[in-house]
């Protein structure tokens, strides 16, 4: 039993760990903490390892707990804070794109951001998507619709974010 | 291509682009294996601790029974478990963007988005809206010193001053971007500031409303910021982590790692890196499915209290409250643990949504649970129907 527990969590971790490290490093922008994210999800999954088996596929619950973490990690919120700030010194145009990218990201809400880039950055079903983040399929369709709506203007031709909002202003649905 | 399809290409090349940067380090399972392997010990010390436990009950209670009660005594009725439960629920207004409160001076004082709300206690509503323009989802707030205090951590980093008893503010107090955390003990108001590299922890002269000292340097990302025991505990969440501790008489601060304070992995537990809470002698934290009980002269973990997706704690009314909850859609719950035992001794009614903050004032808990789309959030009054002594 502990046998097989082990060895079904290295098969997962092998194919699943990259997986999870890049999704968890799109929601928080830190690889170091996006890491850290992957490694806690399969501690979990080693925890709650009968539940996984009975209930639910283990990659939703992996995509799900990296998630959850992202979400509630008191960490994050540092993340976003930083991602907010004017950045303290010009980058060169070449690498300009993609901190704006994460920046774009950490404008949207929580749900938003989650299901833009499980749909189209982890190239997810809707319906996977809806299993990873515990939502219908509907939910998904509009906040994903909503998401890239958001996106459209600041990632337009790569142009950067020219105003930083107020942190409050983030949440609104 | 339409607009969403070339905006998603853009996304996913983008963030391809990003990630390309960065490898993967390696010996990513044998770390992970090397964790899973305390987790048996972890749930064996904890068992044995239960078994200690109970078999210390089942020999002693009799005894203890027998003592007190004497022999004509009758057998004892099972009393009913002091429980939580709802004084009110309070749909609060403006989407997500509660994220913090506290309570003090007869009120309950939330965060919203560019305004501080009052609330009145006794009936759950919303009494006074100040104007802060440049509160919001990162702002902290607390009461002392005979006023509202609340972080500013928008693009005029600072800390605004709210007079109670007027519901205005009195006074903008401009800091270094930027200001996270903020409590008030020992006559100062202390706010934990983000920067490059080491943080900052500003202190705050209330009878001056001036910055009173140098910036105190801690770890890399300071966030909460707690009062216990004597000392200031600044949780550092980036770079290594860990715990800054201040001499609040001197400013002097000791960093977890730098010295004999922190945690030994015993209990299984990893190293202790954030502080929630201080009270019953103890500070008080949480680990995914554990509320830790930290002894503040060590760092080292006194006990592992099992609290299935504890999230933060809080200590009031002489018990350790967790907020648990599982995001986005399941149950989120607050239970109350009983430092005399170690075990669960409260339980509250279960909420569909997920946790964002709590708070206690002296009548009861107060909970913002946001629903499953993060659209709406409510305020919940919690009170104890038969409070512990």
């Amino acid at each position: 039993m502990e046998s097989s527990r082990h060895d079904g969590l290295a098969q997962l971790h092998q194919r699943y760990y990259p997986e999870l490290v890049r999704l968890a490093f799109a929601l928080t922008g830190d690889w170091s903490l996006a890491e850290e994210l992957g490694q806690e999800a399969f501690v979990r999954a080693w925890r709650s390892w009968g539940t996984i088996r009975r209930q639910q596929s283990a990659p939703a619950y992996l995509r799900a707990t990296v998630i959850n973490l992202a979400r509630t990690s008191f960490r994050q919120r540092l993340r976003e804070v930083r991602a907010w700030r004017d950045a303290p010194t010009p980058r060169p145009p070449e690498t300009a794109v993609s901190p704006d990218v994460l920046r774009a990201l950490a404008r949207l809400p929580q749900r938003k951001r989650a299901c833009v880039v499980l749909r189209y950055y982890l190239d997810l079903s809707e319906a996977d998507t809806a299993a990873a983040l515990g939502i219908s399929v509907g939910t998904v369709k509009s906040q994903t619709a909503r998401a890239l709506q958001r996106l459209r203007p600041l990632l337009a031709d790569g142009s950067a974010p020219s105003a930083t909002p107020l942190p409050g202003n983030e949440g609104g649905p | 291509m339409d607009d969403d399809q070339l905006t998603a290409a853009r996304l996913q090349l983008a963030l391809d682009r990003e990630v390309a940067k960065h490898e993967l380090s390696p010996g990513a399972w044998p770390r992970l294996e090397r964790r899973l392997r305390r987790q048996p010990w972890r749930r064996a010390a904890i068992a044995a601790v239960c078994a200690v436990t109970v078999a210390a009950a089942a020999v002693v209670t009799p005894y203890l029974w027998h003592n007190l009660s004497g022999p004509a005594a009758s057998h004892p009725h099972p009393q009913p478990g002091p429980h939580l439960v709802i004084a009110s629920h309070t749909h609060m207004s403006g989407g997500a963007s509660f994220l913090a409160l506290t309570t003090g001076y007869g009120a309950v004082w939330i965060i919203g988005s560019g305004v501080i709300y009052r609330v009145d206690p006794a009936t759950a509503k919303t009494v006074a809206t100040i104007p802060a323009p440049t509160v919001g989802q990162l702002s902290g707030i607390a009461t002392g010193a005979g006023a509202v205090w609340a972080a500013s951590a928008g693009r005029h980093p600072g800390v605004y001053r709210i007079n109670p008893r007027t519901n205005r503010v009195t006074t903008f107090i401009r800091l270094p971007p930027t200001p996270i955390g903020i409590t008030i003990a020992h006559g100062r108001v202390w706010v934990t500031v983000v920067k490059e590299g080491p943080g900052i922890v500003v202190r705050i002269d209330p009878r001056t409303n001036r910055v009173s000292g140098p910036p105190i340097r801690v770890g890399d990302g300071p966030g909460e910021i707690v009062s216990g025991a004597g000392t200031l505990w600044v949780t550092n969440t980036s770079g290594r982590a860990g715990v800054s501790r201040i001499n609040p008489a001197t400013g002097a601060v000791a960093n977890a790692r730098g010295g004999p304070w922190g945690g030994t992995g015993r209990l299984g537990n990893l190293k202790i890196i954030k502080i929630d809470a201080a009270g019953a002698g103890s500070l008080w934290t949480t680990d995914g499915n554990v509320v830790q009980r930290v002894d503040p002269a060590t760092g080292h973990v006194t006990a592992a209290i099992t609290v299935p997706h504890a999230w933060h704690v809080i200590f009031w009314h002489g018990l350790a409250w967790a907020l648990t909850g599982v995001a986005p859609s399941g149950l989120g719950t607050v239970v109350g643990i009983d430092p005399a035992s170690n075990r669960v001794a409260v339980h509250g009614a279960p909420f569909r949504g997920a946790p964002r903050a709590i708070t206690a004032g002296p009548t009861g808990l107060w909970v913002v649970f946001a629903n499953a789309n993060y659209t709406s959030q409510e305020l919940v009054h919690l009170v104890l129907a038969s409070g512990p002594n």
